[in-house]
């Protein structure tokens, strides 16, 4: 079973670095989304560094929106995600597997990115620590739950639309723990009872969410 | 689906002969209009309570009048909320299509309770606290909420098929509960996090004059939402089964009913 | 302050969402037996010309 898992992964992985130059998209769509906040706001050093942490993970929230379209549209596309579904693995196994591998090609940079990001933001030093960590917890529950919205919207023409409808009401929990969390650190507030519910939180949405995605799977292709 | 052996039990017999949609029709038309005529009076004496009988408070003045209102849309939007995903639930695991197109008209009023309750607490929260708009806890979750519902019917919308369509807004709104206390929960904290004072209206005890009302216009709004659920289901029914015979009987009572 | 427009204000928004609500589906229903009766209409008229 695992050999499945890791099969699929690696051949994710590898169809992803095909096409180096669309890994790219959430990458940049990041970069300027966080750069327009300063261009709207206004330079103030002190603002941006208040409203940092709440940006930098919005930002985080639409890039995962918009990569997630591509989780499973290639294989629907061309025939493959039924061939799955048909092959008798489990289907929560092999949209794990394909999670995983999406969150190290659209999550993961968002991760290694923040540095940048909270530097535009003038973001204090010492709460970067704690940004990454929101963002290393927060991003696969991102991708996790996100993946149940793409499974539910799969069939539909305009499906990427009504994701962010679907799936921002159900990312307001993480958002606000992760924002809290980091301004927990600059208001010299304890914060690890947020990181704490982030891990929680993490835990639950790999134990439950590839389960309800290959249901939205099932019902999509049905 | 595995076939039951037909039972003798009245119970089970009345819930197998729901999932027939002429049986369905016919059976829920006879009560629709005594639901409608018991939210009726019901509102009509809650009102009548509310508005001229208890007094003024202490506090508010007249504005906390708007509670009647205000407060058994919220307690409905929830409910309905939860209603709707046990619906869903059942329609997902056992495929009944009653219960798949109950479920789904259900959003559609649960989405109207969710923005009375939300315009509602804005002009309460005026008079009262100064303010049109707080991102206070109840408010908040309120406005997640009504994202979901619109979650759930833009889903249920944007498929052709009803039936798959139904199956898929089922599970999201599964997920949705899921959430619903998740969210409600870190909306809460975050709010004491960042405002000293949590702006709500429970805490002070209620005085029985201005209790009763409430109750009343609470259990009224049950009567509603029955109603209109039922006269949805109903007309999804004839739009679906166009095609199917039974539906030539109902054009029949139309008829009639129109010439006499 | 005066209180009475929101509470007025309150009031008619519920009744007109509420009324609203209520009357759409009934809209629809004429719509749809309409659409029954042309249907069988159509079927009966078709039925009537093969024979």
């Amino acid at each position: 079973m695992s050999g499945a898992f890791l099969a699929l992964l690696r051949r994710d992985l590898l169809l992803a670095f095909r096409r180096r130059t669309e890994l790219l998209f959430p990458v940049a769509f990041l970069l300027v989304v966080v750069s327009l906040f300063p261009l709207g706001i206004g330079p103030g050093p002190a603002l941006l560094a208040r409203i940092a942490p709440g940006v930098i993970w919005i930002a985080a929230l639409l890039a995962t929106v918009i990569s997630l379209d591509g989780l499973f549209r290639s294989d629907y596309d061309d025939g493959t995600l039924e061939q799955f579904i048909l092959s008798g693995h489990p289907l929560t196994l092999i949209v794990l597997a394909k999670i995983v591998a999406h969150w190290l090609v659209a999550g993961l940079p968002l991760v290694l990115l923040s540095p940048l990001l909270a530097i535009w933001m003038n973001l204090p030093m010492e709460s970067l620590g704690v940004l990454i960590v929101t963002l290393l917890l927060g991003t696969p529950i991102l991708s996790l739950i996100g993946s149940i919205g793409v499974g539910l919207t799969l069939s539909l023409k305009r499906g990427g639309q009504l994701l962010s409808l679907l799936v921002f009401p159900l990312y307001v929990p993480i958002l606000i723990l992760a924002t809290a969390a980091v301004m927990a650190v600059a208001d010299g507030l304890p914060y690890g009872a947020f990181l704490g519910l982030l891990t929680a939180g993490l835990v639950t949405s790999v134990t439950l969410a590839p389960f309800a995605a290959a249901a939205a799977l099932k019902i999509s292709l049905s | 689906m595995k076939t039951v052996k037909p039972r003798k039990n009245p119970l089970v017999m009345f819930i197998h002969k729901l999932g027939s949609p002429p049986w369905f029709y016919d059976f829920t038309g006879k009560f629709v209009p005594w639901l409608w005529a018991v939210f009726a009076g019901l509102t009509v004496w809650g009102l009548y309570l509310g508005l001229f009988v208890a007094p003024p408070d202490y506090l508010q003045g007249e504005s906390y009048r708007i509670m009647y209102i205000h407060v058994p849309a919220a307690w409905m939007s929830m409910m309905i909320y939860v209603l709707m995903a046990f619906m869903g639930f059942i329609a997902l695991i056992w495929r009944i299509r009653t219960m798949e197109i109950m479920a789904m008209n259900s959003a559609p009023i649960g989405a109207a309770f969710t923005l009375i309750a939300l315009a509602t607490g804005s002009l309460w929260g005026r008079p009262t606290w100064g303010a049109y708009w707080v991102w206070d806890a109840r408010l908040t979750s309120e406005l997640v909420l009504l994202f979901l519902y619109l979650g759930v019917i833009g889903l249920y919308k944007a498929m052709d098929e009803p039936r798959k369509a139904a199956r898929a807004a089922s599970l999201l709104a599964l997920v949705g509960l899921v959430n619903l206390p998740i969210i409600h929960f870190s909306v809460k904290w975050w709010n004491t996090l960042h405002q000293g004072s949590s702006i709500s209206m429970t805490g002070s005890k209620i005085d029985p004059s201005m209790l009763w009302p409430l109750l009343i216009m609470a259990i009224a709004m049950k009567f509603y939402y029955g109603a209109n659920l039922i006269t949805r289901s109903r007309v999804t029914l004839l739009e679906q089964d166009l095609r199917k015979g039974w539906t030539r009987g109902v054009i029949g009572d139309a008829a009639k009913e129109r010439k006499s | 302050m005066n209180h009475a427009p929101f509470i007025w204000g309150s009031y008619a928004i519920a009744t007109f969402v509420l009324l609203w609500t209520a009357v759409a589906p009934l809209i629809s229903k004429k719509t749809a037996i309409k659409d029954i009766r042309t249907f069988n209409q159509a079927r009966e008229q078709s039925r009537d010309t093969d024979s």
